[in-house]
């Protein structure tokens, strides 16, 4: 695989325009590593949108049938019983515990299959270029070019923007 | 029940006896405690305590092998009720029963239809006196001197001591209360020709010997007339509570029904003048409430108006005028137990030509012989040494006696008191023999409780103890040895010539009369004299600051059952208190006072005080002050313990102390046993005192600070008047506008859709159907401080609400119970299922799935469910056999509630299917319905158009509580019709 | 955006960097408990025993250890339950709804207040399991397949609605909860010491490297969950307003109870967040993350849910009045009026009085009149639920069931308790997680510097 170069930055600011000028440079980008969800990054990175959120949709969608039609075969088919002379689908009163398990189905649903997507480590320390990331410091991590002056040309482009590289 | 299931047996005593065996096969204590296993399970553990308890009773060998059965009594089947008809004496009147039995053991007396008497009415104290059959605290081995003996040693002492009295000319004493059982008499007979100087002396609980002395003076017999309330039109009864207590409440209920069928041209028309509060007055369409005193002159005026001669009392000439327009069929009768009164009575009916109509004085009731001059020379005796043995049964004389201390101390010096009872009482501690008797349940017994019917009872038990009844031992101690039943049946072979006109052989006759539990018999007149006029003098001009007014409870009557649980828990009617006695005051005369409820004053005649919480009661009479006789009875000690145990409980009673407190000290007793007029003072002890009452609020009127104005009165009460429901049949009540619902209807009732309705014209508040659904559901009795607290358990309650005020109130009763409503509000609020709706439109709770959110109470408009807040004491074992194995005994954190007897309901049918017969209406009769003396509830199949039931909700006078909620109720209510004017009503209730 | 430069009073105080933010944060989990915090625990512990002492009682001897009757089924056990879930509510609210309305200010509570969520409903969920006369049939209330023949639950019945309702809401709130931290406690585990603090964290922190593209798409699920938690959060307390709205008794069959209840939720989650926020600015000198401001937005809040609760309570009486139903009229008659009218007076008093004060902004930065008033609102909104369920039980339909209601110490001890397990569970979180959401608060801090200071 290629070499890649890691830079460090001091501030969100700094690293967003660094991003910018680095893709504009026409590099490809691998990652950034940042302690908290930076403002403007994704466009910076030209990250798509998650497709996540049509996950919890069909979640919710299982959720209200299985809610529905759980308590009509119950009350209505499996075993229905004269409770105070109600009908023996009462969907009015069904209302309250579908839209529970919808959102339950749903809410889980979703942070799963995130989980899923994510391949979590258990207790694996994270791979990150310092375990500063967590907590003040900012990297990007560039795919570097075939040409031997790309090197400098990223190297320009961050200390301009007061970060610095870091060599691995 | 159903006619064609319910067999009346002869006993089986009586099959082997047929079969000349031994008697031993007569259902036992371990025949029940075998077969309870099978019954239910809860009752194994309980049998087996029971065994143990049995073997500490009496030293019986018992049966080692657990094999239900073994000796299996012909007829008896594991799990199948048998019936026997009988008659029990709990009551003064005595009610005819049919007692059920389950493998071997009685559980439920229920009235006998076909009796004469009682009708099939069965009263409170009845009901409840099946508990005393298992109480552990029962006498089963005979006493010498405070000590356990047997028969043998106690039989050749007191033989040999009545042989010394005879010889040495002193007399012997049988007191006891009204003997009317003709072979009992008749073996008392022979006992005197025995030993010589042998007396025998009545005496009552409740003295009605005043009547009978002034029929001695006008007719010239001692007779108590048989009134018949179903042939007089106008009835004044003063200060006789004949629906409640007086001579014979449940035949009395029943015959005053008859004449007040609203269907029919006019009904009769009763008139109460009474100082307190009576569930009569409750019932009468007029109430006049005087003091003691003024009803004596009430009286005299009364009778002057109707002989002509003048008269001031307004009351007294208002009333002579309508006794004059109905001569020949009113009624003048008077509770008062004073010869001059009665005299008085007896004139005005002969006035009105009454005798021989309205009451029967030539086939007299035999209800009560007691004499109070008979007492006063008794105690003349006892006091002059005279008297060397007095043997005492069936009264507790120490007690009930105003002078009790001083009978007591006199009691020493008779060398040999021998005491009949089963129980421990204030006499038998002055007793030095204590010869056990038997409880009704396990006796052979007859009465003639009115001339010319003969009442048969018979055992349905084997006895728990040695016990023998009073005629087993007078008979043996003149040397016969006999068993008791041969005692009865021998007699009536002797008299049956004579005294039985019929074609019939004896046995026939006998064993008829022991399968229907009763027969006509011939008996031999008296002889009455042509009316003899007295001349009475009644000082008119004594008045009184404050008069005090004792009376007896319907269900405490004068304490022979205060150690009944199920009636010491039953409220009563009017105050619906529960656990005591009081003094009852007016609200003016309280306000003049400044007594609080629940102050605890103390009453003062004399040197004779007596200390007791204060009630107001409206309605009743300024200046009186009434407390109910029978309470403060030694033995309910015994309930300190009663109830759940935890950390808060308060005593029932504390330790040392007794249930109320008693005011027989207070009965004057100078020629008669005065119950009422006698002058006292009251003071204040500065001390409170808790009263357990299951209902607080006593009015439909809402509290007036927060009284909406839409909405002064709750119509749950309706009512009119005759003339009003003459005109239009829908008079008084009310119905909303016709609910529509939104629910499409899945449910329609096809085949039985049960339902019930209540006649509250008809029904007089007795609350003997409160006892009945007790015994019945096996309802646990839970205690004066969970009564306080609010937790009584009763499925059945009787609602009591006042109208009007001052001494001026109408009462109003509402039994109230589960409403079984087709759209149960209670139901569908129930996460788990536990309460769902039966496709017969049972409102049905299922025990062991329910967990107890109590949502379902919470949300009942009528509060009829009832939670086990603890797991209520089943412990006392003996007890425990009185439980219906049919009936699950609830556990601790489950709902229940009115069943509406469904197990009798699944019995009929199964009966029904069996015999391969459609189900007809009265097969089944709920446990509240049967003890009904009004018959004022009806059950039934409301899908059933020629059911009782049917015709009932069709009435115009048919409606229900809250319709307007559309929980549509299957139980309905008939409008309270009171024959009276309507200018007359008081606070009307209206919706 | 670059330039973008807050012109408003700035979230957080003492102008601070990224690593300071760490720095405090993990400071407050670092550093010895300070005596105060133990005088808390000490105290909660101990109202803690107290409740399991009643509780075990209660649940050995039977319901009838409550002083409870047969005319007033509920009393302290729903009081207690309505309250709680009540106060979780502001937890969601302020983490979720301000969330999506994009409100900044909540970066620095919205932790604890979510913490302060899932105590609160544990507390509530533990009264509909111990109301029950049977407790131990518990588990019949859940709809599990069984070989009773067909057995099910009551889904018609309010008290089947709640346990979805709570269950769904506890679930929820606590992954909301979590998953939100998991970037905080990756950061805990980075600069721990201890090898024990390492495995922990590292452990719950699944392995988080602070990768934007897994910053990107944790947002979207964040947002997800914010969007699902809101509309809970609302039904959540309509149903438990249905146990009342769906019953025949009068003065619970009301069908302005879902938002009323919503409303009087809101209000008195918000005076707790108060209460736990003014505690703990305090005792562990937060504040710089903790403001006045913060302060003041919240008591803003309880102005507008107060105002809510009052109209509904005089819509309570309109319509009363107006429906012309005498039952009805005699309950909120007998409420005002009636023997229980000394807790319908508190309940006013606290609830319509007191957030009037916040209409000043002198009261609304005094930090500690705030704390004086937010807990008499803890007090109002308890009476009330007091009044909704007593005053309308003891007195309905039938007069000859009326009956009054006192509680016995049984009650007074498993209420005691709940706060102590409440309290229990806030000390120890404050001490063990992060309580402050580190990596929001540094979004919200527009830090342009060069980070170099002394602590790194």
């Amino acid at each position: 695989m290629d070499r890649q170069m890691v830079a460090e930055f001091r501030n969100e600011f700094d690293l967003t325009d660094a991003v910018q000028a680095v893709r504009d440079a026409g590099f490809e980008i691998v990652d950034a590593y940042t302690p908290f969800a930076v403002h403007g990054l994704d466009k910076a990175m030209g990250l798509k949108k998650s497709r996540i959120n049509q996950i919890s949709f069909l979640f919710a969608l299982i959720g209200i049938t299985v809610g529905v039609l759980g308590q009509y075969w119950v009350s209505a088919i499996n075993w229905p019983i004269n409770i105070g002379g109600r009908p023996w689908n009462s969907l009015p009163a069904f209302m309250p515990v579908a839209f529970e398990v919808m959102v339950l189905f749903c809410g889980l649903g979703t942070v799963f299959s995130f989980f899923a997507w994510r391949k979590v480590k258990y207790g694996k320390q994270g791979l990150q270029p310092n375990l500063r990331a967590t907590n003040d410091r900012f990297y990007v991590v560039v795919k570097q070019g075939q040409e031997r002056k790309s090197t400098s040309v990223v190297k320009d482009i961050v200390t301009e923007n007061n970060g610095e590289m870091v060599d691995q | 029940m159903s006619e064609f299931k319910k067999k009346y047996y002869i006993s089986h005593e009586e099959k082997a006896c047929e079969t000349n065996c031994t008697c031993s096969d007569l259902p036992s204590v371990e025949d029940a405690k075998l077969t309870a296993g099978f019954t239910r399970r809860s009752f194994l553990k309980t049998s087996g305590f029971s065994f143990a308890a049995f073997m500490v009773a009496c030293s019986k060998t018992p049966v080692q092998k657990a094999i239900p059965f073994l000796i299996q009594p012909e007829e008896v089947l594991p799990g199948k009720a048998i019936w026997y008809a009988s008659t029990s004496f709990a009551c003064d009147a005595g009610c005819a029963v049919h007692v059920k039995n389950r493998d071997g053991r009685p559980i439920k007396l229920e009235g006998n239809p076909n009796h004469p008497m009682t009708q099939g009415g069965l009263c409170a104290q009845c009901q409840a006196s099946l508990i005393e059959l298992y109480d552990s605290k029962r006498i089963l081995v005979p006493q010498l001197n405070g000590n356990k003996s047997d028969w043998k040693t106690v039989d050749k002492t007191v033989v040999k001591h009545l042989r010394k009295v005879r010889d040495a000319g002193k007399e012997i004493i049988i007191l006891t209360g009204t003997v009317n059982s003709p072979s009992l008499l008749h073996t008392i007979k022979k006992f005197k020709k025995k030993f010589k100087t042998v007396s025998h002396v009545h005496i009552d609980d409740y003295s009605y010997s005043a009547i009978l002395d002034a029929h001695e003076k006008n007719y010239g017999q001692r007779i108590l007339p048989k009134y018949r309330f179903d042939k007089a039109d106008f009835i004044v009864s003063i200060d006789a509570d004949f629906l409640g207590s007086w001579v014979s409440p449940i035949q009395f209920t029943k015959d005053f029904q008859k004449n007040r069928k609203l269907d029919s041209k006019q009904i009769s028309k009763l008139i109460q003048v009474e100082s307190r509060m009576s569930i009569t007055g409750a019932k009468a369409d007029e109430r006049i409430a005087m003091t003691p005193t003024e009803m004596k002159s009430f009286m005299s005026d009364l009778d002057a108006i109707i002989q002509g001669e003048m008269g001031t009392n307004p009351h007294a000439k208002k009333l002579a005028k309508m006794l004059k327009h109905h001569r020949g069929n009113s009624l003048v009768i008077s509770g008062i137990n004073d010869i001059k009164i009665q005299l008085i009575v007896n004139r005005i009916n002969q006035n009105l030509g009454n005798v021989g109509r309205t009451l029967d004085i030539k086939k007299p009731s035999r209800l009560f012989a007691g004499s109070d001059s008979s007492i006063h020379s008794l105690i003349a005796k006892i006091e002059s040494g005279m008297v060397g043995a007095l043997m005492i049964s069936g009264t507790n004389p120490v007690y009930i006696l105003p002078k009790g201390e001083q009978f007591a101390s006199s009691m020493g010096k008779v060398d040999l008191c021998i005491s009949f009872s089963d129980m421990q009482n204030e006499t038998t501690a002055n007793c030095n023999v204590i010869a056990p008797g038997l409880h009704d349940l396990e006796s052979w017994n007859d009465a003639e409780q009115t001339t010319g019917i003969l009442s048969m009872t018979q055992p349905v038990i084997r006895p728990f103890g040695e016990n023998r009844s009073l005629r087993q031992s007078l008979s043996t101690w003149m040397g016969l040895k006999k068993d008791e039943r041969d005692l009865v049946r021998n007699y009536w072979k002797k008299v049956f010539t004579s005294r039985v006109k019929s074609g019939k052989t004896f046995t026939r006759f006998w064993n008829e009369l022991v399968h229907d539990g009763f027969s006509t018999i011939s008996s031999k007149r008296k002889l009455l004299t042509r009316f003899k006029d007295q001349q009475v003098k009644i000082d008119t001009r004594q008045k009184n600051e404050l008069e005090l007014v004792l009376f007896q409870s319907s269900q405490m009557g004068h304490g022979r059952h205060a150690e009944n649980p199920w009636l010491q828990e039953l409220p009563d009617p009017i105050t619906k208190l529960t656990w005591d006695n009081v003094a009852s005051f007016s609200p003016k005369t309280a306000g003049a006072y400044h007594l609080e409820k629940g102050d605890l004053i103390e009453i003062i005649s004399g040197k004779i005080k007596i200390k007791l919480p204060v009630f107001i009661q409206p309605g009743q009479k300024n200046n009186t002050v009434a407390a109910a006789l029978g309470y403060g009875r030694k033995g309910t000690e015994r309930f300190h313990e009663i109830g759940p145990n935890w950390l808060e409980k308060k005593d029932t009673v504390k330790k040392g102390e007794t249930v109320g407190s008693s005011v027989s000290s207070m009965i004057l007793f100078d020629e008669n046993f005065q119950y009422g007029g006698l002058p006292v003072t009251i003071e204040k002890t500065g001390k409170t005192w808790d009263l357990a009452l299951t209902q607080t609020y006593n009015t439909l009127t809402n509290p007036e600070k927060t009284s909406p104005a839409s909405m002064p009165v709750r119509p749950f009460i309706q009512e009119t008047t005759f003339n009003k429901i003459q005109k239009n049949p829908t008079a008084g009540s009310h119905h909303g506008h016709p609910i529509t619902t939104l629910w499409e209807d899945d449910h329609t009732y096809e085949g039985h859709h049960w339902g019930m309705a209540v006649d509250l014209s008809s029904c007089t508040g007795c609350s003997s159907c409160i006892v009945g659904c007790q015994v019945e559901n096996n309802v646990p009795v839970v205690g004066k401080d969970e009564v306080l607290r609010k937790r009584d358990m009763a499925w059945l309650r009787m609602d009591r609400y006042y109208s009007g005020d001052g001494e001026n109130v109408d009462v109003s009763f509402q039994a109230m119970m589960c409403q079984h409503c087709d759209n149960a509000p209670c139901e569908p609020v129930c996460p788990v299922l536990a309460t769902v709706h039966s496709s017969e439109g049972l409102n049905q709770q299922i025990y062991n799935r329910c967990v107890g959110t109590r949502f379902c109470a919470n949300n009942c408009p009528y509060k009829v469910r009832r939670f086990n807040w603890f797991d209520y004491a089943h412990d006392d074992v003996m007890e425990n056999m009185v439980l219906n194995p049919d009936v699950t005994v609830r556990s601790r954190g489950v709902m229940e509630k009115c069943s509406m007897c469904v197990q009798r309901i699944q019995e009929a049918k199964f009966e029904a299917k069996r015999l391969r017969v459609p189900l007809k209406d009265g097969d089944i009769k709920l446990a509240c319905e049967q003890s009904c003396p009004a018959d004022a509830i009806a059950f039934g199949d409301l899908n059933d158009p020629e059911s009782r039931i049917s015709k009932m909700t069709q009435s115009g006078r048919h409606y229900k509580v809250l319709e307007e909620l559309n929980v549509e109720p299957t139980v309905g209510y008939l409008t309270n019709v009171r024959n009276r004017d309507a200018d007359e009503g008081k606070g009307e209730h209206h919706g | 955006m670059a330039n973008q430069i807050s012109v408003r009073e700035p979230q957080i105080h003492g102008n601070k960097n990224h690593a300071d933010v760490t720095q405090d944060v993990c400071n407050i989990m670092d550093r010895k408990p300070t005596w105060l915090w133990w005088l808390g625990f000490g105290l909660a512990l101990s109202a803690l025993a107290l409740g399991l002492v009643s509780v075990s009682y209660q649940i050995a001897t039977g319901i009838g250890t409550w002083g409870l009757n047969k005319t007033v089924g509920w009393a302290f056990d729903i009081t207690n339950f309505v309250f709680w879930v009540g106060i979780g509510h502001a937890g969601t609210l302020i983490s979720a709804i301000l969330f999506l309305f994009r409100q900044k200010w909540r970066t620095s509570i919205n932790r604890s207040a979510e913490a302060m969520t899932i105590f609160a409903v544990i507390c509530a969920g533990l009264f509909p399991i111990i109301h029950m006369g049977r407790p131990w049939l518990a588990y019949w209330m859940f709809p599990y397949p069984n070989f009773r023949g067909p057995l099910w639950i009551n889904f018609r019945s309010p008290l089947a609605w709640d346990v979805f309702a709570i269950g769904t809401y506890l679930i929820i709130s606590a992954t909301f909860w979590y998953f939100g931290m998991i970037p905080d406690l990756a950061t805990v585990r980075d600069r721990a010491k201890s090898k024990l603090k390492k495995f922990f964290f590292g452990v719950l922190s699944l392995g988080w490297n602070g990768s934007f593209r897994v910053w990107h798409r944790y947002e979207t699920v964040y947002a997800l969950l914010a969007g699902l938690a809101a509309p809970l959060v609302v039904s959540v307390h309509t149903v438990v307003s249905f146990d009342f709205a769906t019953s025949a008794i009068p003065g619970w069959h009301t069908t302005t109870f879902p938002p009323y209840f919503v409303a009087g939720a809101v209000f008195s989650g918000f005076a707790m967040v108060l209460t736990l926020m003014i505690i703990a600015r305090k005792t562990l000198q937060l504040e710089d993350y903790i403001t006045l401001n913060h302060i003041e937005n919240m008591t803003k809040v309880i102005i507008l849910t107060g105002g809510i609760v009052t109209l509904s309570y005089a819509t309570e009486f309109f319509m009363a009045w107006y429906s012309g139903n005498g039952y009805e009229q005699f309950v909120f008659l007998n409420r005002a009026l009636g023997p229980f009218a000394w807790a319908y007076w508190i309940m006013v008093g606290c609830n319509l009085i007191t957030p009037q004060f916040f209409w000043f902004r002198s009261i609304r930065r005094n930090v500690v009149l705030v704390f004086i008033l937010s807990i008499f609102v803890n007090i109002g909104m308890w009476f009330e639920r007091f009044v909704i369920i007593v005053t309308s039980l003891h007195r309905d339909f039938l007069p000859s069931s009326w009956s009054m209601y006192t509680p016995t110490w049984v009650e007074i001890g498993t209420l005691i308790g709940s706060f102590g397990l409440f309290f229990t569970l806030f000390l120890l979180f404050i001490r063990t997680m992060p309580m402050i959401s580190m990596g929001e608060v540094k979004s919200v801090l527009h830090y342009r510097g060069n980070g170099d200071n002394q602590n790194g």
